[in-house]
């Protein structure tokens, strides 16, 4: 190890401190401003929303009192966007949109963004402000659980369902297929029938991956999932839940929604500053899902379902469906010529490919359009239950277009094209956690909190002053960047978000990261007690401490890392801040203000410390 | 040698303070938060000052379940919370129809519903958390420190956290999530005293200037005293300030933090310290690692 004469830094670590310095610092900046809401419409010039929108009228002649910016971007050739943002935090610009949308819903895009309130220049930068969690900024929490054990039951369903037919179609009488017992299908048949059915069991477990063949006494077998499989088909529910989850919030037209996993089954969903719930929680928690089938008759296969209806009586359906909602890439609702509301739908490549074979094969016949719904019992356990809401006749083929036509009301129409734009659910869900937080706790929340920041602050720099004097100084011209920094660091990291508990931690963090300098600070003391001169003082200090520094901060890293791993709400957000306070002040504490030391000088700096006792 | 009696007495102080943590955890119990129980909590406002009896009898007439009620220290804003059989919409339907009664009225705010069953699993997961952090330090310690240094400070961790859990059980402060944030918060942070004394004891361990170790181990817990009082003090200010203003939503937080802070400074003296010794520490256990003397002196 090189003999260090000087507390000076390379030029190279003072190049990398410099401009780690500038990147925190610089990210950090736009956190001091804040958010603010903007309506974007987009596809639509002003004037033109203007005559399609009342309340768009309305908002732009309103434009000066209620201190908007407008501004207009010409994306492509006829193509303009139209931008208002709501400079003024108190207006309810959440209603505004929900009018404009409702509005010009058949021309126009119209989203709700939060954007920074920073100067534009800063936009160059890349830099955003901190994300605010929901006690910060107010806003609704859900917790749903996936209830992946009624989507298995389910499965299992339709796999009795085919091995029925099968056994069937192969004449193997007085065999039983049944699938009462949730995790498995039972087959029972008498033993001089084994012979045969065991190769027909095998085959038909072969059609389907991770299923197999279990005999538990002679006469009777059961057909179920390996655990692997069991464990894969949970993990896809969860996850498919999770995309269908995110796009229904953003069906809403909220784009800061949160949508999480949380542990094995559940999802957490966070929409900061969202006022009209009810829509939120209905779409949420929808549980429907489309489905096109044919009838029982004209099928090639001979699983069949039977669904009773209002309206079309009893029907006998092939129990494959043709697709599914899952194939159908978009949907809008419209009306047909007499003004009955109906749904236009779009299908992908793989839909599409499928309804135009299938209707080439099927002209003259019949396609029931099946609607599903989980549903639950006094007893809170999800059931399914089917309603035939439409049934056809295929009048030519048909290619990814087309509509499900006479639907009861407009509001039905529209919420059946969310949902089908948003993605039905495989397995159903069910809210098990809740939270509301009124905007205006949410003020105080952040008032509180910086109060809190600004009193553990100047207390801890007039301490340190007391204290150590000239070398307080730095220490706290350290712990000012070092908030600086963290502010910065948590900026950039796209996950964090700033909550109450966090901005405890930032306090918290306050009065321990002045701990390295006093480590230090108390080194150099000791060493100018042992007789060594000022500047020799300093350096052997900065060296010294530095073990020490490491172990004490290493281990409360530690902690903070325990906590972010298994933590949710208030654990997780002062987590966050913790174990990146601690990153932020081994960087200020150390490499800092030894730099900022380096050049004023070492008297100077050691004058009155009291350790010339 | 006065240093080393007072730091016995402490040793011995300590124990009984465990040993009251240990019975309040066991006779009384935590008051867990809603998080941990599930239930389902709403937060009015009364248009007139009311007694909590009055308050009590009267929502005993409708509602049949348990319920519990808490009130701030104005007797205006309350906060009822049941079991999770009910549902937010009943519970605030029941609280007007409760007020509409009465010459007084009420005014609805948050409410917050909380399956009992995620409680459950969040208690095991926090328990889970405690004992893993637990043992990620362990490990740590014991790579950097002799065993009777490292398990000292284990223990001292150990001190800390039952100690806060006794206050809370003996005084039944609600312990919640943010609690749980702030008992992992004080186990970084016990250790942190710790090994600060710690690393001295072993620096003037390798110097081998003293003979005696009790006499060793004051000198370090001297060196380091003025330290440990400064950095104390800076975080219980600050934890203070968190109490002072934030302290409706984060005082049991605060309060964990604070309790455990002065008993973190306290144990990292009379347990992390002074335990080695009775653990019967060489004097010159660093003596035997060429390697560590050798980076010692290149300084």
């Amino acid at each position: 190890m090189k003999k260090q004469t000087s507390l000076m830094p390379s030029v190279g670590q003072r190049f990398i401190i410099l401009s780690a310095l500038m990147l925190l610092v610089s990210n950090s900046l736009p956190s001091f401003w804040g958010h603010q809401d903007q309506i974007v419409v987009s596809g639509l010039s002003a004037s033109l929303a203007r005559e399609k929108s009342p309340t768009t009228n309305e908002l732009l002649q309103q434009a000066d009192d209620l201190n908007l910016i407008i501004s207009e971007q010409v994306i492509a050739k006829g193509h303009t966007n139209l931008t208002v943002r709501f400079t003024d935090t108190d207006i309810d610009a959440q209603a505004f949109h929900s009018a404009i949308q409702s509005e010009l819903e058949e021309s126009a895009e119209v989203k709700l963004n939060n954007v920074s309130s920073a100067p534009q220049w800063f936009n160059h930068l890349s830099a955003q402000p901190i994300k605010l969690g929901l006690d910060l900024s107010g806003g609704a929490l859900f917790v749903l659980e996936v209830d992946t054990q009624v989507a298995m039951n389910e499965r299992l369903g339709h796999v009795a369902k085919a091995l029925k037919a099968v056994v069937r179609q192969s004449k193997l009488s007085g065999t039983r297929v049944d699938n009462r017992n949730s995790s498995q299908v039972t087959v029972s048949y008498s033993e001089s029938r084994h012979a045969q059915l065991h190769p027909t069991l095998k085959d038909f477990v072969a059609q389907y991956d991770g299923l197999y063949v279990n005999k538990v006494r002679n006469g009777h077998s059961t057909l179920q999932y390996t655990i692997e499989k069991q464990k894969e088909l949970t993990n896809q529910y969860v996850e498919q839940a999770l995309v269908t989850m995110r796009s229904r919030i953003e069906q809403l037209g909220i784009t800061e929604g949160v949508v999480q996993r949380q542990g094995q089954a559940r999802i957490r969903i966070e929409i900061p500053g969202i006022k009209d719930l009810q829509q939120a929680e209905r779409l949420i928690g929808a549980t429907a899902g489309l489905a096109f089938h044919q009838f029982a008759e004209f099928s090639k296969e001979s699983a069949s379902i039977r669904i009773v209806g209002q309206h079309y009586g009893s029907l006998k359906l092939a129990a494959k469906p043709i697709f599914t909602g899952n194939n159908i890439s978009d949907a809008q609702m419209g009306r047909d010529e007499s003004g009955i509301p109906l749904v236009n739908l779009v299908l992908d490549s793989k839909g599409g490919e499928k309804m135009s074979s299938f209707s080439k094969e099927n002209v003259g016949n019949p396609m029931v359009t099946l609607f599903s719904e989980y549903q639950a019992d006094e007893h809170g356990n999800m059931h399914k239950a089917e309603r035939i809401i439409n049934v056809a006749t295929i009048q030519t083929q048909l290619g990814n277009r087309f509509s499900i036509t006479q639907m009861n009301s407009i509001s039905e129409a529209r919420e059946l094209a969310m949902l089908l734009r948003a993605g039905s659910l495989d397995a159903p869900v069910r809210i098990v956690q809740k939270r509301i937080i009124n905007a205006s706790l949410g003020e105080q929340n952040v008032k509180n909190g910086m109060l809190a920041l600004a009193l553990g602050l100047v207390l801890t720099m007039i301490f340190m002053v007391v204290f150590y004097r000239r070398l307080g100084l730095i220490a706290n011209l350290a712990l000012l960047f070092n908030l600086a920094c963290l502010t910065g660091l948590m900026a950039l990291i796209p996950n964090a978000v700033l909550t109450l508990p966090g901005i405890a931690g930032l306090v918290l963090t306050v009065g321990m990261a002045v701990d390295t300098n006093v480590l230090i600070f108390e080194r150099i003391r000791q060493e100018q007690r042992k007789g060594a001169p000022a500047r020799i003082a300093m350096i052997l200090g900065y060296k010294h401490a530095w073990t020490t520094i490491l172990d004490a901060n290493l281990t409360t890293l530690i902690c903070a890392l325990v906590m972010l791993s298994i933590g949710y709400g208030p654990v997780k957000g002062f987590a966050i801040t913790l174990s990146l306070g601690i990153l932020t002040s081994v960087f200020t504490g150390v490499a800092l203000s030894r730099t900022l030391s380096a050049y004023l000088p070492a008297t100077w700096l050691l004058k009155s410390t009291g350790a010339q006792s | 040698m006065i240093m080393t009696k007072i730091r016995r007495f402490g040793l011995v102080l300590a124990c009984v303070a465990m040993i009251w943590s240990l019975a309040g955890l066991f006779h009384k119990g935590l008051n867990y938060g809603i998080e941990f129980t599930g239930g389902v909590v709403t937060e009015f406002s009364s248009s007139m000052s009311l007694t909590q009896t009055t308050l009590l009898d009267l929502f005993s007439q409708h509602i049949k379940g348990e319920f519990k009620l808490n009130s701030s220290q104005d007797r205006l804003s309350w906060t009822i919370r049941q079991n999770d059989h009910t549902s937010i919409a009943e519970q605030r339907e029941l609280l007007l129809k409760v007020a509409s009664e009465q010459v007084w009225s009420i005014n609805l705010q948050e409410s917050v519903f909380m399956g009992s069953q995620i409680g459950q699993e969040l208690i095991e997961k926090g328990g889970l958390a405690l004992l893993v952090s637990a043992l990620c330090m362990m490990a740590y310690v014991t790579l950097r420190f002799e065993w009777r240094l490292a398990s000292s400070a284990i223990i001292a961790l150990c001190h800390d956290v039952i100690l806060v859990l006794g206050c809370f059980a003996w005084f039944q402060v609600r312990f919640d999530l943010a609690v749980l944030a702030g008992l992992l918060a004080i186990m970084g942070y016990s250790l942190n005293d710790s090994i600060i004394v710690g690393d001295r004891i072993r620096e003037l361990m390798l110097s081998e200037r003293y003979k005696c170790l009790n006499e060793l181990v004051n000198q370090a817990i001297g060196s380091t005293f003025r330290r440990t009082l400064i950095t104390s003090g800076t975080t219980l200010t600050t934890i203070t300030a968190i109490g002072l203003m934030a302290g409706d939503v984060l005082g049991e937080f605060a309060l964990s933090l604070a309790i455990g802070v002065i008993m973190g400074t306290f144990s990292s003296i009379f347990i992390a310290a002074t335990l080695p010794v009775v653990f019967g520490l060489p004097i010159d256990a660093y003596k035997i690692e060429p390697e560590k003397i050798e980076d010692e002196y290149k300084v």
